[in-house]
């Protein structure tokens, strides 16, 4: 009698040559629990700033509905910094690229967005390195089987090679499995982290979440980080970045869809609020509430049909997105003991007037890199 | 091979002796004058000491350019060492953007110029003159750089504290440019 052999090693052959759309998933977390937590955050105090009722991070895309509306947004012509982002992503990335091109890298994305960042990752990486493995990280599945679609068919990935994972990232303790898991998967292989697409401004705290992820990586692994920078902190700074999120409806759509989804509150965009504020004098917040303006209390159906009295003045927060600063980058990544590697910048010229906005992308190694030290243009000017 | 100064010496002591003893057979000659030998023989002297007195000219003018050269390159390098120790150049100063002040190599650029170190005598020191013009050349262009960058719009704190370290690190061009400066001085000769 021959031994039973587990489903996952025949899935392989079974998936072999099936032209249906089937999409493999690898779920960390109990769902119902993270639908106990959106509920939990809609319960929060009253708070006209926001700070009260929100929608953290992640469940912005959770569900099939925030996720087409995440698309809508980012196929939107006029939503402006997600085009301008997505064209210096690509010089960007090819002024890093040397770094991680032929270190025999896997890829685990982070936050996989619409996956073209990954796919142009991806096409350079797997020319030198065609076993190489792709995984993508996000707490929404939907997301993951929309973020997946542009690599592996759009630059060919192998589906034998992608490994979805469905994970809040945010969480210490995901964060921990998910290290262990991949040091099983690759052995000592190095691993490219990705978090790219301004991510890491969602989150309430984005030191407590880049901490969250750099102890995960081992000394050969790098994380691939792009942030939104700003070189102004005055309140006219503050307002342009609101205002930049403003400027589309599709956006406005994405960023009430999980409300509009999990919750039965009939969204009027003349409740959407884009606050822009100084956090701690190194960055730009901009806060995106929803606010009962009406003068009346609303009440609103939860997904475990209780309900909640939003009174006159209550806000939801929506969204969080920030722009940082130079110090704030360097704060970040000194606290995390992240060391550069490479740093490509640009500023967004798609505006009349000069702007202080723009996009980083920096490539981190964890703790002091050996080799050849990180040397600043100073030194490389007074270099004997 | 002998030393110039030998040189001179020997030429400008032949030239007066020449002189002293033609002086010497004219006194005899004035106070017995019935030898008919004196004259040749005053005459061919003081041609004799006309002749090398010319050499002793050329040699001692020689001389006099050289050390006025010298003496100008040696205030130079007295005052770009005034220069490097400059309170822009201290470490203990604040890290600000400043306007850095430049090394001079204008009597050096002379002195290569003026032919008046010689071919085989100063050949050293002419390398090592050379080779602190380009020193001076690249220092000048690294404050220059550093001045463009320190006073652009968009410098941090943190970069400025970088140019800082950057010019008072061990190695740094300034540290070398100022050990290469110190070894000059004592390489210079005083006449």
């Amino acid at each position: 009698m021959t031994e039973p052999v587990p489903v996952i090693r025949r899935l392989e052959q079974a998936l072999a040559d099936d032209d249906f759309a089937w999409s493999l998933l690898l779920v960390g977390e109990d769902q119902t629990d993270k639908l106990a937590t959106l509920t939990g955050d809609l319960r929060g105090p009253f708070s006209k700033t926001g700070d009260g009722k929100q929608i953290t991070s992640g469940f912005s895309y959770w569900g099939i509905g925030p996720t087409i509306a995440w698309a809508n947004a980012t196929n939107d012509p006029f939503y402006l910094v997600m085009k301008a982002g997505t064209e210096s992503f690509l010089r960007h990335w090819r002024k890093l690229r040397p770094h991680v091109e032929n270190g025999g890298f896997h890829l685990v994305s982070l936050g996989v967005g619409t996956g073209v960042k990954d796919r142009t990752i991806l096409g350079d990486m797997r020319r030198q390195n065609p076993d190489m493995f792709y995984i993508p990280v996000d707490m929404s599945s939907e997301m993951l089987r929309l973020g997946t679609v542009e690599p592996v068919r759009g630059a060919h990935f192998p589906m034998s090679q992608v490994l979805p994972v469905q994970l809040d990232f945010s969480l210490d303790d995901n964060m921990d499995e998910l290290g262990q898991m991949l040091a099983r998967l690759v052995g000592a292989d190095p691993i490219l982290f990705t978090l790219t697409g301004n991510t890491l401004a969602n989150f309430e705290s984005d030191e407590d979440v880049l901490s969250t992820i750099t102890r995960v990586l081992r000394p050969q692994d790098r994380l691939l980080l792009e942030v939104a920078s700003t070189s102004s902190l005055d309140r006219d700074a503050a307002k342009a970045a609101a205002d930049e999120y403003h400027q589309t409806r599709a956006f406005a759509e994405f960023v009430t869809s999980a409300l509009r989804y999990n919750t039965d509150l009939k969204i009027d965009n003349d409740r959407i609020d884009f606050r822009g504020e100084v956090e701690n004098d190194d960055a730009l917040r901009v806060k995106i509430v929803w606010q009962n303006n009406t003068g009346e209390p609303i009440v609103m159906g939860l997904p475990d049909h209780t309900e909640v009295v939003l009174d006159p003045e209550d806000t939801i927060l929506l969204y969080t997105t920030r722009k940082f600063s130079t110090e704030r980058l360097k704060r970040l990544t000194a606290a995390c003991d992240l060391t550069p590697i490479e740093h490509a910048h640009s500023g967004f010229r798609h505006t009349r007037r000069p702007s202080p906005f723009g996009l980083d992308l920096l490539l981190l190694a964890p703790g002091t890199v050996e080799g050849p030290a990180v040397t600043t243009l100073a030194d490389d000017i007074w270099s004997t | 091979m002998i030393p110039a100064s030998a040189r001179r010496t020997v030429v400008t002591a032949l030239s007066y002796g020449l002189l002293g003893l033609a002086f010497s057979l004219g006194v005899i000659w004035f106070f017995w004058p019935e030898n008919s030998r004196w004259e040749p023989a005053v005459n061919s002297l003081t041609l004799v000491a006309g002749l090398t007195g010319i050499f002793v000219e050329r040699l001692t003018a020689e001389a006099e350019r050289r050390t006025e050269v010298l003496r100008a390159v040696a205030d130079e390098l007295q005052e770009n060492q005034r220069l490097l120790n400059d309170e822009r150049f201290s470490p203990a100063t604040p890290t600000t953007r400043q306007v850095y002040p430049r090394l001079v190599v204008s009597a050096v650029d002379l002195a290569l110029v003026s032919g008046a170190l010689g071919l085989h005598r100063d050949s050293e020191l002419v390398g090592l003159l050379h080779r602190w013009r380009d020193t001076v050349h690249l220092f000048n262009r690294r404050l220059d750089l550093t001045e463009i960058s320190t006073f652009s719009n968009s410098i941090s704190t943190e970069e400025l504290a970088a140019f800082h370290r950057a010019l008072h690190r061990e190695n740094s061009y300034f540290a070398a440019t100022r050990d290469k400066l110190e070894t000059l001085l004592t390489r210079l000769p005083t006449s």
